[in-house]
């Protein structure tokens, strides 16, 4: 699953549901929290986290930390 | 019949814009300046619509009192290399209305000056090339961070009619004229007719709009000029935008630790490619990957003016490497080959081809941003500015004269028949999956270099597995339907490609078409276009190489 909520942080503004551009999310009435109805779809755009006002959206990648070349001292993004 | 027992929802409009992204929404803009009522469908939303990335520049732009190329430098440089692809004088026309959609940015208060009143016109300080045209003042900063949202506030605010969450499934034709459209709701399932007199496809490259337009009779161009999967777009740690080639060098390093981009500089120019899939492209065939963007040894300034760039470039990169703690001064940033994430079925340089009214060959149809062909070889965001203000202002222009339109009936049951058939199903053929099968075809049977018998097995392959699974695909939800016409649109699109391919008998580009067996371009007798138009008595392709200079498209006059 590409993204991961924290749904104790999650205040149900719904913008994550309203502006997800492939509409990974659903959203659930009786809880009044969003879903992750289309995981397969979704493509690590980053909208859903970009616009959570309470940073609760977690998007993780495709691309991690792997295969880091041996000549680095530096860090090298997630 | 009634059409109110065949659609859920009836809409009548002057002009309908299919797709909502920048092109589209500046489409949707000029149309209602020009006193036409307009409905805009986008599949997402209009706030967060179309390109996600490269909102900190604009690639092209023509305008020697800021500092800018005038139009004929820029013009040279849109058809370098090109110059037998293309409809001479749109390039120039392209150019000319540059300057223009900047002027448009700047009255939607999108920044487009620097705090000292100046534009931001790309300093080419670093010495490295990364166009074929060399160093080249085309380029314009702007801050587009917030482009879609205020965008969207000028579409609303003409009143125009928006159905978000809305996909086209085919276009309406009656008479060899387009009439309207049929949608679907992705959300809920809703099927939509719209009669509407101009129809503007401003889908993007491969969204369906190409096999819509193809399907009403219109002719597609430099079809052969395509290859699978999109641009791969880089993780969301960091987005390389007019920032990166402009003010840091593009400092790519490979795993090696060296400096890579411009060992590549020259095949790039000879090419005609933009830098990063070809700098990438051949240090992992050397085996030099993976690939970093090391912005460490910059200096202060660079990193200041990085966190800026980026906060525009791709909205989220500065958001999510604050979030975890990720700092441009220290890290590595790995930039992978491609992605089939966010990327598309496939991309290139072909498209619908217009004429100077951005009009495709069926009246009233009129194409805007990248589903087009046949103008210049690259146009970006100011492509999409461009193109999607002229076709609003021509297709509104048109409206004015236009006759009622009238729709078959039995053409809109038989799309509705055809895109609800999966919902009635009980098991069978995912869309996605078949989409996705499709995607491997074209990543596979397509791939430089090509060879005719590749091609001829791609060919039967796309053929088969249309035959085979188009009758039992299987629809649970609305987006498993969104799915189905989706893969239903790639398979005839995949063919055209590789019938394209296979009558190019050249190498041209050979990013894009490369033939075993023909390594050279031949000059002598491929100096031309293949146009491609569907024969509406026996459904099929109908191929022909036409030289589009003999027609006159000259500006000048």
């Amino acid at each position: 699953m590409p993204t991961r909520i924290d749904f104790d942080r999650c205040d149900g503004c719904g913008s994550c549901y309203k502006y997800c551009p492939r509409d990974v999310y659903g959203w659930d009435r009786e809880k009044k929290k969003p879903t992750i109805s289309y995981p397969a779809e979704c493509t690590e755009c980053g909208t859903c986290e970009l616009e959570c006002h309470m940073l609760c959206i977690d998007v993780y990648l495709t691309y991690r930390r792997y295969n880091q070349p041996k000549f680095l001292d530096k860090s090298i993004s997630p | 019949m009634n059409m109110k027992s065949i659609a859920d929802e009836i809409i009548e409009t002057d002009v309908l814009v299919i797709g909502g992204g920048l092109s589209g929404k500046f489409a949707a803009i000029a149309a209602s300046d020009g006193g036409a009522s307009v409905t805009v469908s986008e599949k997402s939303t209009l706030r967060r619509g179309g390109p996600y990335a490269g909102l900190d520049h604009i690639p092209h732009v023509a305008n020697p009192e800021v500092g800018l190329v005038s139009v004929e430098e820029l013009t040279k440089a849109g058809t370098q290399g090109v110059e037998a692809l293309i409809r001479p004088g749109l390039m120039e026309r392209f150019a000319r209305e540059t300057w223009e959609s900047v002027l448009n940015l700047e009255k939607f208060g999108v920044p487009v000056k620097w705090p000292n009143g100046k534009y931001m016109v790309l300093r080419w300080d670093s010495g490295y090339q990364t166009f074929p045209y060399g160093p080249f003042p085309a380029m314009l900063f702007y801050r587009g961070a917030d482009l879609g949202i205020k965008l969207e506030a000028q579409v609303r605010k003409r009143g125009t009619k928006v159905l978000e969450r809305t996909i086209a499934t085919s276009l309406l034709t009656n008479d060899g004229a387009v009439v309207g459209a049929t949608l679907l709701n992705i959300r809920n399932g809703k099927f939509i007719v719209v009669k509407s007199k101009a129809t503007i496809i401003a889908s993007g490259r491969a969204s369906g709009g190409h096999v819509m337009a193809y399907n009403a009779g219109a002719e597609l161009v430099n079809m052969e000029f395509s290859r699978g999967g999109g641009a791969g777009r880089e993780p969301l740690t960091f987005s390389a935008g007019g920032f990166i080639i402009g003010h840091a060098g593009t400092p790519y390093v490979n795993a090696k630790g060296e400096k890579v981009f411009n060992k590549w500089a020259a095949v790039i120019r000879e090419t005609g490619r933009t830098l990063r899939p070809l700098t990438l492209l051949k240090e992992y065939a050397a085996g030099n990957g993976p690939i970093y963007l090391d912005l460490t040894d910059q200096p202060e300034h660079v990193h200041k003016e990085a966190i800026i760039a980026l906060m525009n470039e791709r909205p989220i990169c500065y958001k999510f490497n604050q979030q975890r703690g990720i700092d441009y001064r220290t890290t590595l940033f790995e930039l992978p080959p491609s992605s089939r994430r966010g990327g598309f079925p496939y991309e290139g340089l072909g498209g619908v081809l217009i004429d100077e009214e951005c009009k495709s060959s069926v009246t009233g149809l009129y194409i805007g941003g990248d589903a087009q062909g046949g103008v210049c070889m690259w146009g970006g965001a100011t492509g999409a500015f461009v193109h999607g203000q002229r076709s609003g202002k021509y297709a509104a222009e048109y409206v004015k004269t236009a006759a009622e339109p009238t729709m078959d009936s039995n053409q809109v049951m038989d799309e509705r028949e055809r895109t609800l058939a999966p919902t009635k199903r009980n098991g069978g053929v995912n869309g996605l999956e078949m989409t996705n099968m499709i995607m491997a075809i074209i990543g596979d049977y397509l791939a430089n270099p090509r060879s005719e018998g590749t091609l001829l097995r791609g060919i039967e392959r796309a053929k088969v597995i249309g035959e085979r699974d188009t009758p039992s695909l299987w629809a649970q939800n609305p987006h498993d339907l969104m799915h189905t016409v989706n893969a239903r649109n790639l398979i005839p699109v995949a063919q055209i490609m590789m019938k394209a391919a296979i009558m190019r008998k050249e190498s041209r580009m050979i990013t894009l078409h490369e033939r075993i067996e023909y390594p050279k371009p031949d000059e002598k007798n491929w100096a031309k276009s293949i146009i491609v138009k569907k024969d509406l008595v026996t459904s099929e392709a109908k191929l022909e190489p036409k030289v589009l200079q003999a027609e006159k498209y000259d500006w000048r006059n």
